[in-house]
């Protein structure tokens, strides 16, 4: 329970640092980035940072308010160490990625769905091809009938639907 | 943040940047040990690939104890130590205190028993001191030799432990001297490195790890100058000044040994009901029994256990051996609690990182690594600024066949301590194959190209192929390792391989080659 509280903690811990270092206007200014013009809730993340550990201290969780204290020195250079480049730089990769895989998903489900047709397709022209032999077995037994008083002749279908 | 001037803050930049450059090399391999030897018991448990060492004393310890201590000399009952160990088996050392003809200094002479849990049958039995031992152990050299170079560099007693004592102090004068330095430490909080391999990139980089670790740097420092001074130098000082040089005396007044003992031959109170009562006192088992003075009338009997999940120090009772009457908590130094006692009693948690399991390890892991790239970027920022001098460019390369080699070694010692555990001497080889890396890392290093490339890639192999080779010379499986309970084995194997890989950086690579595939029949 105390480890989960912990985790609990750290990530949000994690998740105002990163909305700190998001809006920080000395960070923005450094990288070139436009100032933040809307409202911002620095202090209410400043909280968010800082609260976790003060609740664990008054109530008196001195385990999870010092792993709480060492992970969040860790977390917070992460956050803050990774810059608007690297963010950049991964974003463009994860677009990358997901514009190469997504191409290659259409492209084995339009693969797939061709096959799919043409196997259709094909066991359809099966089905077509054995129906006109099976009619043309139909007109030949007819005129075998018409010519039954003259001479019985000797018809035989192979397996393959051809006639001999 | 505090307004100096320009003087003074010369001043302390020479400071800073001397405390930390001198002994700099040393402080990083200390530091780097540290953050690995975190995970100490899980390294002693993959590498030797035997069942998991239980968490607390259970079944019939009264007897089995009663059992052992029959066939002992009554002159080792002084304190007796009943501990468990792997699946079914537990452990009962003998101890008393003597003097070590090879030191000259007082030592403890232990008769170690490894015992069925069930039976009482002797598995095996070794007789020594300590050191000899514990210290060979074949299973544990590994472990046992990281932990040796965190601790005083593989020195001998006592001068690694002044070592050590010394780069900690050094590291707390860094720190601080960096605090005062440091005008913006709030306002720069978030401005990472500037681009470019520029000198103010170097800067931004170490002072952004630096404030941010600024609080543990100063923790861990000082707690690891403390361990490394107590035992070295406090000891021997105050025994020389308060107690005319008896160190014995020294540690029985500190640690709250009653003044009179009562010697006469008398029944010890069951240890099952004292770790029944114990167990209920504290909610859990104890990790360790501590039995001073084994069948006398002065017996005193102490139960260690772990900390409480809010509570950073481990928990200690004392109850008496004769009566079995709970006497209280005992506290880490005296008699009776003080503020003192609570302290020292903080100094091992706080150091160690290991008072809540993985997660409090994981954190300390990573702090670790925080304090070794600080302290790394540091000394390539001060050698950056005098890169034309031929002196410290020779100190550069020194420095990258450190930051590089050291984790070489480590995994170097790992291989050579595979490989002879099968059949033969791991204690010795261990260290022989760490020395052998560092040659070759030395040797690599100081060519004429820049070796940095080079490293990384025999890093990231030796990470990949470690998991294997354990294998191949007869290591625990993953089954196997699963099946017992062992996590430790497929952790660490998954963390190297996964370690090797990024070193081997084909994620880097990820992208254009879904991409290339993806244009191949285009082409």
């Amino acid at each position: 329970m105390t480890s989960f509280l912990t985790i609990i903690a750290l990530l949000l811990s994690a998740v105002a640092a990163a909305y700190i270092a998001v809006t920080d206007p000395k960070r923005r200014r450094a990288f070139r980035q436009e100032q933040v013009t809307e409202r911002t809730y620095l202090w209410p993340a400043r909280l968010a940072i800082l609260g976790p550990g003060v609740i664990f201290m008054l109530l008196g969780y001195w385990a999870a308010m010092v792993i709480w204290a060492g992970g969040v020195t860790v977390i917070g250079w992460g956050v803050a160490a990774t810059s608007p480049i690297h963010i950049a730089q991964f974003k463009s990769w994860a677009s990358e990625v997901q514009a190469a895989l997504s191409a290659r998903i259409a492209d084995a489900r339009s693969d797939v769905v061709a096959r799919v047709k043409s196997a259709n397709w094909s066991a359809g022209g099966r089905d077509a091809e054995i129906a006109s032999l099976n009619e043309r077995i139909r007109e030949l037994e007819a005129k075998v009938s018409m010519l039954e008083g003259e001479e019985k002749p000797r018809i035989s279908i192979a397996a393959s639907g051809g006639n001999s | 943040m505090i307004a100096m001037s320009q003087s003074r803050t010369k001043r302390l930049t020479a400071i800073h940047g001397w405390s930390g450059t001198v002994l700099g090399i040393l402080l990083y391999v200390v530091i780097v040990t540290g953050a690995i030897v975190v995970f100490d018991n899980e390294i002693r448990d993959w590498s030797q690939g035997s069942a998991q060492v239980e968490n607390g004393l259970s079944g019939k310890v009264d007897r089995i104890v009663r059992n052992a201590a029959r066939g002992i000399d009554p002159k080792f009952y002084e304190e007796v130590f009943v501990r468990p160990h792997v699946e079914g088996q537990m452990r009962v050392s003998f101890q008393s205190h003597q003097t070590n003809p090879d030191t000259g200094g007082l030592d403890d002479y232990v008769i170690l028993l490894t015992l069925d849990k069930e039976t009482g049958e002797e598995v095996s039995r070794k007789e020594g001191f300590s050191g000899e031992v514990f210290g060979a152990d074949r299973g544990a050299a590994l472990s046992r030799f990281l932990v040796d170079l965190h601790v005083q560099l593989y020195l001998p007693e006592p001068w690694g432990l002044y070592m050590t004592g010394i780069l900690g102090l050094l590291m707390m004068a860094a720190s601080v001297t960096g605090f005062l330095m440091h005008k913006h430490l709030f306002r720069d909080a978030f401005l990472p490195a500037r681009p470019g391999e520029r000198l103010v990139t170097a800067r931004d980089r170490h002072i952004l790890a630096a404030s941010w670790s600024l609080p543990f740097a100063i923790i861990l420092a000082f707690t690891g100058a403390f361990f490394s001074f107590a035992l070295s130098l406090a000891v021997p000082v105050l025994a020389m000044v308060a107690f005319g040089g008896d160190q014995q005396a020294l540690v029985e007044t500190v640690l709250g040994v009653p003044d009179e003992l009562d010697l006469t031959r008398t029944s010890l109170a069951s240890l099952d009901y004292i770790i029944a009562d114990a167990t209920s006192r504290v909610g859990g088992a104890p990790t360790l029994l501590q039995i001073d003075h084994y069948g006398s009338a002065s017996a005193m009997v102490t139960s260690f256990h772990s900390p409480a999940p809010s509570d950073l120090t481990r928990q200690t009772l004392l109850f008496d051996g004769v009566t079995r009457e709970y006497l209280g908590v005992k506290p880490t130094i005296g008699l009776a609690p003080s503020v003192g006692s609570s302290l020292v009693s903080l100094m091992g948690p706080l150091h160690f990182g290991n008072f809540a399991g993985l997660l409090s390890k994981t954190v300390w892991l990573a702090l670790g690594l925080a304090m070794a790239y600080v302290t790394a970027t540091g000394m390539l920022l001060w050698t950056k600024r005098r890169e034309e001098e031929r002196l410290w460019q020779n100190f550069n390369r020194a420095l990258t066949i450190t930051i590089w080699g050291l984790p070489i070694a480590v995994l170097g010692s790992a291989y050579g301590f595979f490989f002879f555990l099968p059949a033969g001497d791991t204690v010795f080889w261990t260290p022989v194959a760490f020395a052998i890396a560092t040659i070759v890392c030395i040797w690599v290093g100081f060519g004429k190209k820049d070796p940095t490339e080079r490293y990384i890639r025999w890093l990231g192999y030796m990470s990949v192929l470690l998991p294997l080779f354990r294998h191949i010379v007869g290591g625990l499986s993953w089954s196997e390792a699963l099946i017992q309970g062992q996590m430790a084995v497929l952790t660490i194997d998954i963390l190297l391989v996964i370690g090797g890989l990024v070193l081997l950086r084909p994620l880097r690579h990820a992208a254009p080659l879904i991409r290339r595939r993806h244009l191949e029949p285009a082409e």
